[in-house]
């Protein structure tokens, strides 16, 4: 009795790896077809995505099929065009629409929304104009005046210091008494004197914000960081420097900024940047690029919630994103700080979608414990 | 923590919490609009046309109930919202089908010997996808564009998962010998 139960074992059991063999190495049509979509498109098991693995692993051809299927899910935020939207509008179109029809009131009332719309859109046209106007006095005075402006920093503590600080993922927006508004980014610190109207106006920044300057040709604007001082006019610009960041950034939207260094003993003394320079320093090893013409949004589209990677190594993605979401990432192996990756995505996408498009992207795996993400 | 797919709860959205519909109208709207995009030619039609499917909600004052998830919801209430728009204006469609004519145009105007690796891999994609049987097409790209998952797209269109799983398969060999050139 117990001899044929056991060689009934042994048949299942060579069959089953005799059928496993036969799936891990040949194209199998349909089933591996399903099973690669299912990997791509985020639906596997832990054990389908072994066998996909493998696979890859079996032969160059594999690899390249592979990666070209990878490339065409990426594709997608090309073709995917998702064309203009102004969410906030939009947001606030329906907001207007929703009372309406809460509040159970005439249709006849449409036509005043359109009128008050309308409004909105000039007022917020003016405001436009009237920034422009100011950027053009700048570059005059600015360029004549710039060697008044040159070694007048280190600003003594001022008593009664405004503090704006922003929380992960949290965008703040603010006017300065001065009229001056201010952006905030998320994990962001801002000082501010309590009297911003005296003799000068200095404010010093951790993090990054963006500033639209009001002008006033008598007194400057002055960003101070750790180890960098912006100063201004009137203009409107976006400086970048976290503490756990060395490094550096100035973009001009508006305008022409100056920056120097700190400590100008070793430094590289003044920098004239003009509208849609971006500058960018490695302050440890005292260099720095300047690039012309680039795109005014990509550093300021933050204000909008959308966190932009410009061609930015996996660290710096990652600290990028802990600021953005309550979270802290790993990387498992030291190789994987140097892949870099551009793209584009909202605050309002959900996490894992958005480290989904970064290890797909990346050919690599992550995954998620609690608040911690691992990259491996 | 924004690890779950589908934090929206619609029960607070019955009890008529601003914050909670405020979120779900900026995590789906443009995405939404886009893919009504799609079935509309006009993009100002759909983001309209992506509106009211947000303010029928609301209007449902305080009853609506999702059988499935939130965002299949969203997708299929969407997708009726733009074909019975097609239906009532067929001049609509008719436009749409020449602006997508112009635009297939435009993709033969390309200059391909001009053109590196990627703006032609990135046509033949395209144009593989036009040639794709329809329903497999819609399958495909709710997966790939639009992020939706297998039972969310099983729930929006419904058919099996199982379904979804053969008509993703079925896509990805297409694609694969539509792209064969590139490999």
């Amino acid at each position: 009795m117990g001899v044929p139960r056991v060689s009934v074992v042994l048949v299942i059991t060579v069959c089953k790896s005799l059928l496993l063999l036969i799936f891990k190495n040949l194209m199998i049509p349909d089933q591996n077809w399903t099973l690669l979509a299912k990997y791509l498109s985020g639906e596997a098991s832990s054990q389908e995505k072994e066998i996909v693995d493998e696979w890859r692993k079996k032969t160059e051809d594999n690899q390249k099929l592979f990666e070209l299927l990878q490339r065409v899910w990426i594709h997608k935020t090309i073709s995917g065009s998702k064309g203009d939207v102004d969410l906030e509008k939009k947001w606030l179109d329906t907001l207007e629409k929703l009372d309406d029809r809460s509040s159970s009131h005439q249709k006849h009332l449409q036509p005043e929304w359109s009128e008050e719309k309308k409004e909105k859109g000039d007022r917020f046209f003016r405001v436009g104009k009237v920034a422009q106007y100011a950027a053009a006095a700048i570059l005059l005075v600015v360029t004549t005046f710039a060697g008044i402006f040159l070694y007048q920093f280190y600003a003594e503590e001022t008593p009664g210091t405004l503090v704006y600080k922003s929380e992960i993922g949290e965008t703040l927006e603010f006017q300065l008494d001065d009229g001056s508004q201010v952006w905030l980014a998320p994990k962001s610190k801002l000082e501010v004197p309590a009297d911003l109207n005296g003799s000068k106006r200095e404010i010093s920044l951790e993090g990054e914000a963006y500033f639209s300057v009001e002008s006033n040709q008598d007194k400057a604007f002055w960003v101070y960081t750790k180890n960098s001082i912006t100063k201004v006019l009137g203009t409107q610009f976006n400086v970048t420097a976290f503490a756990d960041e060395s490094l550096l950034e100035v973009q001009v939207i508006e305008g022409i900024v100056a920056v120097e260094k700190g400590n100008r003993s070793q430094g590289f003394g003044d920098i004239i940047l003009n509208e849609g320079d971006l500058l960018k320093t490695d302050e440890q090893l005292n260099t720095y690029e300047i690039h012309s013409n680039v795109s005014k949004s990509a550093h300021s589209k933050w204000r909008q919630g959308v966190i932009v990677l410009d061609d930015l190594s996996l660290d710096r993605i990652s600290e990028r994103l802990e600021r953005w979401f309550p979270m802290e990432i790993i990387l498992e192996s030291e190789g994987l700080a140097d892949k870099n990756l551009t793209a584009e995505f909202r605050s309002s996408q959900p996490l894992e979608e958005i480290l989904q498009e970064i290890s797909l992207a990346l050919n690599i795996e992550y995954k998620v414990d609690q608040q911690t993400v691992i990259f491996y | 923590m924004r690890i779950s797919k589908d934090e929206i709860s619609p029960a607070k959205i019955n009890n008529r919490n601003t914050d909670e519909f405020e979120k779900m109208f900026r995590l789906y709207f443009v995405r939404l609009a886009s893919y009504a995009h799609k079935f509309i030619g006009d993009f100002a039609v759909a983001q309209d046309l992506t509106q009211s499917v947000f303010l029928n909600i609301w209007e449902l004052d305080g009853k609506w109930n999702p059988p499935g998830s939130v965002k299949s919801y969203l997708y299929a209430a969407l997708k009726n919202q733009c074909l019975n728009y097609i239906k009532h204006n067929r001049v609509v469609k008719e436009w749409q089908d020449e602006e997508s004519w112009s635009r297939q145009h435009n993709h033969i105007n390309m200059d391909w010997e001009k053109s590196d690796r990627e703006t032609k891999l990135d046509y033949s994609i395209n144009k593989a996808l036009e040639k794709m049987p329809e329903k497999r097409r819609e399958v495909f790209e709710l997966s790939r564009t639009e992020g939706l998952t297998y039972s969310e797209i099983s729930e929006l269109l419904g058919i099996t998962k199982k379904t979804v799983e053969n008509h993703m398969g079925n896509a990805l060999r297409f694609l694969k010998d539509e792209l064969s050139d590139f490999l």
